[in-house]
């Protein structure tokens, strides 16, 4: 199925907006997880967590949505297809692997957060930050992003219509 | 980002049915990349313990502290029978 030209770049435009500001946030993330690693202030860390919170579940989350279903969208959409091309198979196993980790890891920090408003300041300063999950998914949305700007050759033959997809 | 416009697919015709060996070096490098990754993030969370939720944030300091203030709690509430 073929979507329509104003249609498709219409649904381009959202896919690109909605993955760069995935990246653009989780680097927010990141840096706030950074400050409250290396603060030995419990206010600083108290006040990371909750932005971590925030960022994670209002802006983070609902990009990531967004730009796997506009992918999904662009792919099943258009002549490349979902499984037709390596570079869209690989881009999108690894965009699903991103959001079904930052979903399963989103209560985490919402736990430390409520952990961190009723700890002591002695101890909320243990709490540390949370680096590695920002840092590995901004790892993974990047080669996705490589990805999607190279298209590097390559067709799996995992569909009938591979020939007529070359043709177009 | 998949613009069919302005990105030409550049793949070789007449390629279309293949098996592994047909299967393009750079999918075969990124797969071998992609598993020793994993394979090294497994192994690192294994040698931490495996502790992977809420309470990786917490040093033993508190986690102790924690436990020693319930259990006391707890002894409080039941006399000191247990």
């Amino acid at each position: 199925m073929q979507m329509p030209p104003r249609i498709r770049k219409a649904a381009l435009a959202l896919h690109i907006c909605s993955s760069v500001g995935w990246i653009g946030a989780a680097f927010a993330y990141l840096a706030v997880a950074v400050a409250a690693q290396v603060s030995q202030q419990a206010s600083t860390v108290y006040s990371a967590w909750m932005a971590m919170e925030l960022i994670g579940w209002a802006v983070i989350v609902p990009l990531g949505c967004l730009a796997f279903l506009t992918g999904l969208l662009m792919s099943l959409g258009t002549s490349w297809g979902l499984i037709r091309h390596y570079w869209v198979l690989i881009a999108f196993v690894l965009t699903t692997l991103a959001l079904g980790v930052l979903l399963l890891h989103m209560p985490t920090v919402t736990q430390t957060a409520e952990l961190a408003r009723t700890m002591s300041e002695a101890d909320a300063v243990t709490l540390g930050g949370d680096i590695v999950h920002p840092a590995v998914g901004i790892g993974i949305l990047v080669v996705v992003t490589v990805l999607n700007i190279y298209k590097p050759r390559g067709q799996t033959g995992l569909t009938q219509h591979n020939r007529a997809g070359q043709a177009r | 980002m998949n613009d069919v416009k302005s990105g030409a697919q550049p793949g070789p015709p007449g390629r279309s049915i293949r098996g592994l060996a047909g299967t393009p070096r750079w999918v075969k490098v990124f797969v071998v990349v992609a598993a020793t990754v994993l394979l090294m993030m497994v192994v690192a969370m294994l040698i931490t313990g495996g502790e992977h939720g809420p309470g990786r944030h917490l040093s033993a300091a508190s986690i102790y502290e924690r436990t020693a203030a319930s259990t006391a709690a707890t002894d409080t509430d039941l006399g000191g029978v247990c």
